[in-house]
């Protein structure tokens, strides 16, 4: 990558910009883009529309971003609003707003402090957060720990370590903005090594230590070397199934 | 031609791998998609893999492993880039890396420079070969096999395919599908031989390293 020959854009107010190769692409009011475009750093202050693939290393998007296509970029950060039609390749994945994503989300790392909605599956190596979350299939990260702060939906969850956690009692002051939304993760299946939940729904929690606690709904538990079960979680049915050799 | 499935919890088992360790390959394309069957059982939605293969798979990837290959590596050495594939007819001449009659098919029916054969071609080549070899391919039902891998073969666009042959009272005809398909055939039909084509390439450009 030359960056000599990349030249930084700016949009002030109302303006339009055509595909290509830039440096620096920051937008402060309203912007289009109209074709894929290759830049170093794509800064929406107000609002934009991308139409078309959007390759950066760093995107931030600090008002409304619309990105008509795909999304690859080494750090993406969402603090107002994000909708993506396609799929994301991302190496940290940060949404402190609202993120929407209609496809895959494949990533390193993910950081939810807002709400995340993925209408394909979310592979990440982590995937750590305090907020809510909806992917419509397969979440899998090597280590999954999340607070959960509304309503959280995955078809099914696998990795090494996964934690969901409530919030427990009043803990701080903006809690009381999420303090009547139901904070419940529903899923089919969850299978990991190391499993502790709290508030979930499933249908089968397959792992080799799992831990139901509090204000869980579990059909069948599938456990391997240790089970546990926090008076008041339901558990449709436990049992011990023989352990792997590593 | 069905191969024996194997439960996931069975696989973990087998295999002595955890859940953080398939996932983990899984999402790094260690393991393909294909192999991942969600099926139905009456416990709920379980998910079962072709036994031969996928044991195969964790095998190499452990031994990997132990020789300190990243998961990279790996990777890319278990579904190597079989566009990188390259070899040309007078190497494969040379190495007798096929039967000189399916050579001889080939060289008439597909081309015969000496330009490196495309991915194609090496899928068709290795193809043919392995279905003469079976004894129960004749050269000029080879031959038809041929111009159906040519015709067909691309509208696949790299996705796995396999190729079917089969006969049915005296009358022989291929297809291809893709390899996930379930196919199932009326009894007087017999299949002579199932391939899965990228597996075929890959076996030839194994031979040609060495």
């Amino acid at each position: 990558m030359t960056d000599e020959s990349r030249t930084d854009v700016k949009i002030n107010g109302d303006g339009s910009l055509s595909g290509g190769t830039y440096g620096a692409v920051t937008v402060n009011g309203a912007g289009t883009i109209n074709g894929d475009i290759d830049c170093v750093r794509y800064t929406i202050n107000g609002a934009s529309t991308s139409n078309g693939r959007v390759v950066a290393q760093e995107i931030t998007v600090n008002g409304q971003g619309t990105f008509n296509g795909e999304v690859q970029a080494t750090s993406m950060t969402v603090n107002g609003d994000a909708s993506i039609r396609d799929g994301v390749g991302i190496s940290k994945f940060t949404i402190k707003g609202h993120a929407t994503v209609g496809g895959s989300i494949a990533a390193h790392e993910v950081v939810v402090r807002g709400f995340l909605k993925g209408a394909g599956d979310c592979q990440a190596e982590s995937f750590s957060g305090e907020g809510a979350f909806t992917v419509a299939g397969l979440l899998s990260a090597d280590i999954i720990d999340v607070k959960i702060y509304g309503t959280c939906s995955a078809r099914e969850i696998g990795g090494e370590k996964i934690t969901v956690r409530s919030p427990q009692g009043f803990q701080s002051i903006t809690q009381i903005f999420t303090f009547w939304a139901e904070k419940r993760l529903t899923v089919d299946t969850i299978e990991g090594d190391d499993v502790f939940l709290e508030s979930v729904t499933a249908k089968t929690v397959r792992g080799r230590n799992v831990t139901i606690g509090t204000d869980c709904k579990v059909d069948v538990v599938e456990y391997s070397d240790n089970y546990s079960r926090v008076d008041g979680a339901m558990v449709g049915e436990a049992r011990r199934v023989e352990a792997a050799g590593a | 031609m069905d191969d024996e499935l194997i439960s996931k919890r069975e696989l973990l088992l087998a295999a002595g791998i955890s859940y953080g360790q398939l996932y983990r390959w899984k999402r790094k394309g260690l393991i393909p998609e294909e192999w991942f069957v969600r099926k139905s059982t009456f416990t709920g939605q379980e998910t079962f893999f072709p036994r031969d293969k996928v044991l195969a798979r964790i095998d190499k990837i452990k031994s990997m492993k132990d020789e300190d290959a990243s998961l990279d590596e790996i990777a890319e050495a278990v579904s190597p880039n079989l566009g990188e594939i390259s070899m040309t007819i007078g190497e494969i001449r040379e190495q007798e890396l096929v039967s000189a009659e399916a050579l001889e098919i080939f060289t008439s029916e597909v081309c015969d420079c000496e330009a490196p054969l495309v991915f194609g071609e090496v899928v068709s080549l290795s193809a043919l070969d392995s279905l003469l070899k079976t004894g129960d391919v004749s050269l000029e039902e080879g031959r038809a096999v041929l111009r159906s891998l040519k015709d067909n073969y691309p509208a696949f666009e790299g996705r796995p395919a396999d190729l079917i042959f089969m006969r049915r009272m005296g009358l022989s005809t291929s297809l291809l599908v893709s390899s996930s398909a379930e196919v199932r055939f009326e009894p007087s039909a017999r299949v002579v031989a199932r391939l899965n084509l990228a597996e075929c390439a890959e076996a030839l450009s194994a031979r040609i390293r060495k």
